[in-house]
C-alpha cells in the first residue's frame, strides 16, 4: 500500500457521504469559563463555531490557513489558531476568547495599554493582537523590541500599528515590573 | 471538505492497528499540516484519528548520553526546555525561526518532521500539474516559479523542498527517529528518514503509512554543544528559508576543527548533509573565513541550480561559513 | 480649550481591544444562511455545462445560482465598466464567479461548491500585456490621459544636456485588507438590506439598486466597522449584487464572505505598469524636459487606467513636459484603486528617474529636487495655494541626518547589513467632496452626530465630534457619532483622503448653524 492510498481517493472531491445527513458529533467546549455542550460538524473550525453557534464574534477569520493571527485564541493558556484548530479536537481544552480578558467589565491592562497607545486603526487584527500580545507579556517574551516584535510575528495587520503594538506590550511589561 | 468520522485513540498500538486496518484514516497531532490538507481537499479521510491523547509521547528527556524527544512534545516546548538550549542550541534556535508563535504551541516535533516536501503549486487552490498531489500528472515548477525550488537531489518529478528547519539541525546532530509499526519498533537515522523524489515524489519518507513516529533521539556530543541554526529568507519572519544551515563544530584550544557537521535546508526534498564538508574542514582554524570557504566548495560539484535558483550555491556556502563562525563564537549572528 | 489638536483617545478604542466592536460577518441574523462562489478556472471561453447535481443533493445545500437559472439584473455599474453578473456563459478572466451556492451551514456551503463540476470551452487567452504592448490603447476614465506642455522632444535634441531614459516595470498590488470582502443580504419584500463591508454605502446603494431595477430609497446599506479597505472596497464588484441575488432565490438572509484566495480577483487590484521616464536636464541639474508613460493591464470588458504618469505634471518645475497613460486589454480581472493609486506607483517610477539623474549628474538628489521645486503647477501654469515641500525636504534632511549620508552605493554598513539611504517625493490629489451631516444636542447637553461615512480605521469617531465641539463649545466627550446607514445623511467614501475635509466640513458647517440658534 503506497501512501498516497491514505490520502483518500485523490484529490476529487468526494461523494461519500452525498445525500445523507451530515452527522454531527456532540462536544462540550469550556469557553471563557462555561461549559457549553453543542452538536458540531466534525469539519467546523473552532472559529466558526465560536462566532456562529456560540456569538462569541470577537475573534476574527482572514486568511483561515494559520498565517494571519486574527483567529487567536488561548487554548489551556497558550496562544493557539483558532482557524487550524478543530472544533472536536478542542474538548476538554480550556478556550479564552477575547471576550473572555475583560474582568468585571474592566479591561484587561494589555487591552488598557492598546487604547492609550493607540494600537490600531480599523481594530479587525486587535482581538488577535491582543490574545498574542497577553501570552507575549505573560510569557516573559518582553525583554527587548525585537523580542517582542519576533514573538508578535504571527499577527498580521494591515493598518500597520505595528509600532503601537510594540509600544503597549512594553508599557505593560514595564508596569508590571513597577510593581 | 468531505465529512469525515473524528475519533479520540487511547494508546499507540492502537493508532497502529488503525492504520493497518483503514487505509482511508490519518492522525491529527496539532493539526497545523492536516488542517490545511483538509481544507485545500489535498486530503479526504473518512476518519481523523486524534492521537493528542496518547500517553508517554509527550516527554523531553535529556541524560548524558542523548536527548529524547517525544513525538507529541510540542515546538514551544522544546524550544524553551533549559536543558536542551544549553547542550543542544541549534534546535531551539531553529524551532524559534520556525512559522509562529502560535502555531509552534500547536505543532508536534513527529508532525514537523512529517511536513509535507512541497512548493506552492502542490497547494493551488485551482489544481496544477503535481506529480505529488496527483502522481503522474506533472511538476508545474519544471519550468514554472523555481526560485524557491531544490538545488540537490531533484528529479524531472518534483523539484520541491522539505521546510522544516528543526529536521535540518536534527540530520546534521545524527539524531534517530523512532517508528512503531505492527512489526514493531525501528530507528531510522533522519538523513535516511527523507526520501530523494525519484520517480515517486508521493512519497517523502520511508514512514510506512502504518507506522507512528513515536519518538526523536539525539546524541549528546561536543559538537552538539556548539552548534548554530542559520535560516536566510526574504523576510524576517514567518517564510520559509531560501538557505538553512545547521552546523556545530568541536574545537582544540587553538580554535582549530576537530570533527564538524554540516547540513542544509531549503534545498532538496530532505535535509541535506554534506559529509565531504564536514571531512574537509577538519584541521582548518574556525576564524579563517578564507580557509573554510575553500574547504567547503567540492561539496557543492553536484550542485543543479534551475533557472532561477543558482544563487542559492553561493548563498549555501557563504551561509555555512558564517553558521560555523557563529557557532563557534567568533562571529555575531 | 480647542478639542482639535489633542491627543485624545479613540472613542471606538473600547470596542475594538475587547471585540464588541460589530464587523459586517460579526451581524447576527435570523434564519442566516451561508454562500460560497465558484469561480472560474480559465482564463478566457464559455461555460458549456455545470453539473449541479451532486451539490444539489448534499447536505444542507439550498440552491445553486449560475448563468443558466440566475435571475435577470441589468448591468452593475463601476468606474471602468458594468459587469453582467451570472447574465451570460462569457468567462472574461481566471477567478470570474460562475456559480453561487447556498447551504444552511458555511462548511455545507464550502463542500458543496467543491461538487460542482463546471465544463468549459476554452480560447485563446492574453495573460501578459508586456507581449501586447503595440496594442495600448487610450481610455479616459476621470481624467485625460494625455498632457503636454513646451516641446519635449526638442529640448531633449537642443537643450539637454545629461538624459536619462529607463523603463520602470511596479507588480500587482492587491490591497489585501484583514476583513476580507463580505456581503450580508436581507430581502423585506421588496427592499433590500444589504450590510456591506464598504468603503462607501452610497455607492453601493446606487450600484446594486440600478442592477437590480430598483429605486434607491428601497435598498438600504449598514455598517457599523469596517476592517480596513485600501481601496479593494471603494467600487462596487460582483460579489456585491451575487448576496442580493442568492437571498432572493433561497428567501432567505445570505452571508457571503470570500475566502482570501478569491478576494484576489474578487475586487480590484493595482494593476502591474509598464513606465518609461525620459528626464533631460542641464549639467546643473535644471531639468529642460520631462516625458513619462505608463502602460497598464486590464480587463477585455473594462478599462481601468492607472494613471501612473499624472504625478509628472505638476511635480517638478519643467518647461516641457508630456505625460501620457494607456491601457492593453487582457484576459485578467480589471483593476481598481489601491492605495496609494495613480500618483502613488507613478512617483516611484519618477523618483528613481530622478535618483538615477542625480546620479548621472554627481549632484545630490536632494539638492536636485530642490533645484527642480515647481513653485507653479508646470503644467496648468497656476500657482498652488499652498506649498511647504521646501520645508519638508529641508526639516527632514536635518532629521533624518542627511549630511551623514555617503552618496557611494555600498558604501554603507552596519554589522552584516548593506545599509542604503535615500529620499523621493510624493504628490497625492485630495478631493474634496459634498456631504451632508445632521448634529442634534439634547437637554442634558450630549450631542449627537449623524453622517452616513464609515469608520474604515481613519478614527472619524475621534475626528468628527473633535470638530463638533469645538464649532459647539462642548467638550469632546460629550459628541457622540452615529454611521453607516444609507438612511442618515448622505455622505462621500472613505477614501482619497477626503473624509476630515469633506464630512468634516458638513459637520462644522451643521455645529455652527446649530450654535447660531
Amino acid at each position: 500500500m503506497s501512501a498516497t492510498e491514505s490520502f483518500g481517493t485523490g484529490t476529487k472531491a468526494s461523494a461519500r457521504p452525498v445525500g445523507a445527513a451530515v452527522s454531527c458529533v456532540q462536544v462540550t467546549l469550556v469557553v471563557n469559563g462555561a461549559e457549553r455542550r453543542l452538536d458540531v460538524d466534525p469539519r467546523s473550525m473552532l472559529v466558526d463555531v465560536l462566532r456562529d453557534r456560540l456569538g462569541l464574534t470577537g475573534t476574527k477569520k482572514c486568511c483561515e490557513r494559520g498565517e494571519c493571527g486574527v483567529c487567536t485564541v488561548h487554548v489551556d493558556g497558550r496562544a493557539a489558531l483558532s482557524c487550524m484548530t478543530l472544533a472536536v479536537a478542542a474538548e476538554d481544552r480550556e478556550i479564552t476568547t477575547i471576550e473572555g480578558l475583560a474582568t468585571d467589565g474592566d479591561l484587561h491592562p494589555v487591552q488598557r495599554a492598546f487604547v492609550e497607545e493607540d494600537s490600531f486603526q480599523c481594530g479587525y487584527c486587535t482581538p488577535g493582537q491582543v490574545m498574542s500580545a497577553v501570552a507575549c507579556v505573560d510569557g516573559g517574551h518582553t525583554g527587548s523590541k525585537e523580542e517582542i516584535k519576533e514573538f508578535m510575528s504571527g499577527n498580521i495587520c494591515r493598518c500597520s500599528a505595528y509600532p503601537q503594538i510594540v509600544a503597549a506590550i512594553q508599557a505593560v511589561a514595564v508596569s508590571a515590573r513597577d510593581r | 471538505m468531505d465529512f469525515f468520522a473524528y475519533e479520540r485513540l487511547s494508546a499507540p498500538a492502537v493508532a497502529v492497528s488503525a492504520l493497518r486496518d483503514d487505509p482511508h484514516a490519518v492522525l491529527l497531532a496539532g493539526g497545523t499540516e492536516l488542517v490545511n490538507w483538509l481544507k485545500d481537499g489535498i486530503m479526504r479521510p473518512a476518519r481523523v484519528l486524534d492521537i493528542n491523547g496518547l500517553p508517554g509521547l509527550d516527554a523531553i528527556e535529556v541524560e548524558a548520553s542523548g536527548l529524547r524527544i517525544g513525538a507529541l512534545v510540542r515546538m514551544s516546548d522544546l524550544a524553551a526546555h533549559p536543558e536542551v538550549r544549553r547542550d543542544y542550541p541549534a534546535i531551539p534556535e531553529a524551532l524559534l525561526r520556525s512559522a509562529s508563535q502560535q502555531l509552534r504551541n500547536m505543532a508536534s516535533m513527529g508532525g514537523n518532521l512529517l511536513q509535507r516536501t512541497r512548493c506552492p503549486y502542490f497547494r493551488a487552490e485551482i489544481e496544477l500539474p503535481c506529480n505529488k498531489r496527483a502522481p503522474g500528472s506533472g511538476c508545474s515548477a519544471l519550468g514554472g516559479e523555481d526560485r524557491s525550488m531544490a538545488i540537490f537531489g531533484w528529479s524531472e518529478h518534483c523539484i520541491a523542498t522539505h521546510p522544516s528547519d528543526v529536521a535540518v539541525v536534527l540530520a546534521a546532530l545524527d539524531a534517530e527517529v523512532t517508528l512503531q509499526g505492527p512489526d514493531g519498533f525501528r530507528s531510522v537515522p533522519v538523513t535516511s528518514f527523507y526520501r530523494l523524489p525519484g520517480a515517486e515524489p508521493q512519497r517523502d519518507t520511508v514512514k510506512e503509512p502504518t507506522e507512528l513516529i513515536t519518538g526523536i533521539t539525539v546524541p549528546a556530543s561536543a559538537v552538539a554543544q556548539r552548534s548554530w541554526y542559520l535560516k536566510v529568507r526574504e523576510r524576517t519572519s514567518y517564510e520559509f528559508a531560501l538557505v538553512s544551515v545547521a552546523a556545530g563544530a568541536e574545537l582544540d584550544g587553538s580554535g582549530t576543527i576537530r570533527e564538524a557537521r554540516i547540513a542544509l535546508g531549503g534545498v532538496a526534498h530532505g535535509p541535506w548533509r554534506l559529509p565531504a564538508a564536514e571531512r574537509s574542514v577538519i584541521d582548518v582554524r574556525v576564524d579563517d573565513r578564507d580557509g573554510l570557504r575553500a574547504a567547503i566548495e567540492d561539496a557543492f560539484s553536484d550542485a543543479r541550480p534551475r533557472r532561477d535558483n543558482g544563487f542559492k550555491v553561493e548563498l549555501a556556502k557563504r551561509a555555512i561559513v558564517r553558521t560555523l563562525q557563529t557557532a563557534a563564537g567568533v562571529a555575531a549572528e | 480649550m480647542s478639542a482639535i489638536g489633542l491627543p485624545l483617545t479613540r472613542p471606538d478604542g473600547p470596542a475594538k481591544v475587547t471585540g464588541a466592536a460589530r464587523y459586517v460577518a460579526d451581524t447576527p441574523v435570523d434564519g442566516l444562511t451561508h454562500a460560497a462562489l465558484v469561480m472560474s478556472s480559465i482564463p478566457a471561453g464559455r461555460v458549456t455545462a455545470i453539473d449541479t447535481a451532486a451539490a444539489l443533493a448534499a447536505a444542507g445545500v439550498l440552491a445553486v445560482i449560475t448563468h443558466e437559472n440566475a435571475p435577470r439584473v441589468a448591468p452593475l455599474p463601476n468606474t471602468s465598466g458594468p459587469f453582467d453578473v451570472l447574465q451570460n456563459d462569457a468567462v472574461l478572466h481566471e477567478g470570474q464567479a460562475v456559480a453561487v451556492i447556498v447551504a444552511e451551514t458555511y462548511e455545507q456551503a464550502q463542500h458543496g461548491a467543491e461538487l460542482i463540476e463546471v465544463s468549459y470551452e476554452r480560447q485563446d487567452a492574453r495573460l501578459d500585456f508586456r507581449d501586447h504592448l503595440d496594442d495600448a490603447v487610450s481610455v479616459n476614465t476621470f481624467q485625460d490621459p494625455d498632457s503636454t506642455v513646451g516641446d519635449v522632444d526638442a529640448a531633449l535634441a537642443a537643450v539637454a544636456e545629461v538624459v536619462v531614459d529607463e523603463v520602470y516595470r511596479t507588480a500587482d498590488r492587491h490591497q489585501n485588507p484583514m476583513e476580507n470582502l463580505v456581503t450580508i443580504a436581507e430581502w423585506r419584500e421588496d427592499d433590500l438590506i444589504l450590510h456591506s463591508a464598504t468603503q462607501w454605502i452610497w455607492g453601493d446603494r446606487a450600484a446594486v439598486a440600478a442592477a437590480l431595477s430598483m429605486p434607491v430609497e428601497r435598498v438600504r446599506v449598514i455598517n457599523e466597522f469596517v476592517g480596513g479597505g485600501f481601496g479593494a472596497k471603494v467600487d462596487a464588484f460582483p460579489y456585491l449584487l451575487l448576496a442580493p441575488m442568492a437571498a432572493r432565490v433561497v428567501g432567505r438572509p445570505v452571508r457571503l464572505a470570500l475566502p482570501k484566495a478569491q478576494t484576489y480577483t474578487g475586487s480590484g487590484r493595482q494593476p502591474a505598469t509598464e513606465q518609461r521616464v525620459t528626464v533631460g536636464s542641464r549639467r546643473s541639474g535644471t531639468l529642460v524636459a520631462l516625458r513619462h508613460t505608463s502602460v497598464n493591464p486590464t480587463s477585455v470588458d473594462a478599462g481601468w487606467v492607472e494613471y501612473s504618469s499624472v504625478c509628472s505634471r505638476s511635480m517638478y518645475a519643467c518647461p516641457a513636459i508630456e505625460t501620457r497613460n494607456r491601457v492593453v486589454h487582457v484576459n485578467l480581472p480589471r483593476g481598481g484603486p489601491m492605495r496609494a493609486p495613480h500618483e502613488g506607483v507613478g512617483m516611484a517610477a519618477l523618483e528613481i528617474a530622478m535618483d538615477e539623474l542625480a546620479v548621472a549628474l554627481d549632484l545630490d538628489p536632494l539638492k536636485l529636487r530642490i533645484r527642480n521645486h515647481a513653485d507653479q503647477d508646470p503644467t496648468r501654469g497656476v500657482p498652488f495655494s499652498s506649498k511647504r515641500l521646501l520645508d519638508c525636504y529641508a526639516r527632514g534632511a536635518e532629521r533624518f541626518g542627511w549630511a551623514a549620508r555617503y552618496p557611494e552605493p555600498r558604501s554603507m554598513r552596519d554589522g552584516h547589513d548593506l545599509i542604503g539611504w535615500g529620499m523621493a517625493s510624493a504628490t497625492m490629489p485630495s478631493p474634496r467632496v459634498g456631504s451632508a451631516a445632521r448634529v442634534t444636542i439634547d437637554e442634558h447637553g450630549d450631542v449627537l452626530v449623524e453622517t452616513g461615512t464609515q469608520e474604515i480605521g481613519t478614527g472619524v469617531h475621534t475626528i468628527l465630534p473633535q470638530i463638533a465641539a469645538d464649532a459647539l463649545g462642548v467638550a469632546a466627550t460629550r459628541v457622540h457619532l452615529v454611521l453607516g446607514d444609507t438612511t442618515l445623511p448622505m455622505a462621500f467614501g472613505s477614501y482619497g483622503s477626503s473624509t476630515t475635509i469633506g464630512v468634516g466640513s458638513a459637520v462644522l458647517d451643521a455645529a455652527r448653524k446649530l450654535r447660531a440658534r
